[in-house]
């Protein structure tokens, strides 16, 4: 009976023993990221005179642009090549530039003047649309890094043909096409 | 036995098909279609001055005009003064030729745009005057009557004196 007691006691005193462990504690933070969307714009379909040697044929745009951010930037890559007729066997190769009227430095001197902006884009070429941190991508793309600025209003895609390679071709309608392939990446 | 596989491989590939479009797609392609002529003749526009006459592949033309060529080819002209004239000028896109004349005849280069050709003659021996063109046998005249007039006035001064 003694013994029992005991026992009963021994097991009483440990279950009385007061237990300091703590336990880990966390917190789960989640977050979505939403795709990047937007509306690509591309020169229209047009003709193009003969003889013509040097014409605009409009512009590269972005717009209706959500979910960038610094760094997340639209490539846009253009792939062409020359004019080619079904009922002659002449074709007449081009060149497709962008232009622009860019802003130089006035030094010290007060503000500065303009200079033209022609920047060569080869078939596999791209126009890069800067993604920026209120979310939005550059409507027009970066036709000059660095520089001074440049007068958004005056980019233009143009094409130049020689008047020799005119002078070459047989009669005929000629047709070319430019595909212009964009997609969103991220600058490492 | 052999319908079943059928159909289940049938199925598999819809399935597969499936997948692949439900695949994200985040490359866009767009095309800009640009278009040409070129034409399979071009217009030769002769312009003429004086009197003569220009052929082109066989017609000949007295007064300006437009002529249509076929593309890329060479035409000879010939250009032919009437009598008493000769060439004064020949320009090509105004371009002076007129020492390439040769024997009254001028090959052009081939033709891969519209062109002007612009003779002009002159009458031969005419010496260049500055002023009006009176002619000499119109200023004889009038030196003749002139004298005449004098000699008339200077009869009657004569008479009167006496």
């Amino acid at each position: 009976m003694k013994k029992v007691i005991a026992f009963v006691m021994a097991i009483a005193m440990v279950f009385s023993m007061a237990v300091t462990v703590s336990a880990e504690s966390t917190t789960t933070i989640t977050t979505f990221v939403p795709a990047a969307t937007y509306t690509l714009n591309i020169p229209a379909d047009q003709e193009i005179t003969y003889g013509t040697t040097s014409k605009s044929i409009g512009n590269v745009t972005i717009t209706d642009s959500a979910n960038f951010a610094d760094g997340k930037n639209v490539r846009v890559k253009i792939e062409y090549d020359a004019f080619k007729s079904d009922e002659v066997s002449t074709k007449i190769p081009y060149n497709i530039y962008a232009s622009a009227t860019g802003r130089t430095n006035g030094g010290s001197y007060g503000s500065g003047g303009s200079t033209s902006i022609t920047v060569n884009k080869p078939s596999g070429s791209a126009f890069i649309f800067e993604g920026s941190a209120n979310g939005t991508c550059s409507e027009f793309f970066n036709i000059e890094k660095g520089g001074y600025g440049t007068d958004t209003s005056t980019i233009s895609i143009n094409i130049s043909i020689a008047s020799s390679d005119w002078g070459k071709a047989l009669g005929g309608n000629y047709s070319t096409t430019l595909t212009f392939t964009s997609e969103i990446y991220v600058e490492e | 036995m052999q319908m079943k596989y059928t159909a289940y491989k049938l199925i598999q590939f819809c399935f597969l098909i499936l997948c692949i479009l439900s695949l994200p797609i985040s490359v866009f392609a767009q095309v800009t279609t640009l278009k040409t002529n070129v034409p399979n003749s071009h217009i030769l526009h002769i312009e003429l001055k004086g009197k003569g006459t220009v052929t082109v592949d066989g017609n000949t033309y007295t007064k300006s005009a437009d002529v249509q060529i076929n593309r890329h080819s060479e035409t000879t002209i010939s250009v032919q003064p009437s009598d008493g004239y000769s060439l004064k000028t020949a320009l090509w896109n105004g371009d002076n030729i007129t020492s390439a004349v040769r024997n009254k005849k001028w090959t052009s280069p081939a033709f891969e745009q519209d062109s002007v050709l612009s003779v002009s003659f002159e009458r031969v021996g005419t010496i260049p005057m500055t002023g009006d063109g009176f002619h000499f046998l119109q200023w004889c005249l009038l030196a003749v009557c002139s004298a005449v007039g004098i000699g008339i006035c200077l009869l009657l001064r004569k008479r009167k004196a006496i």
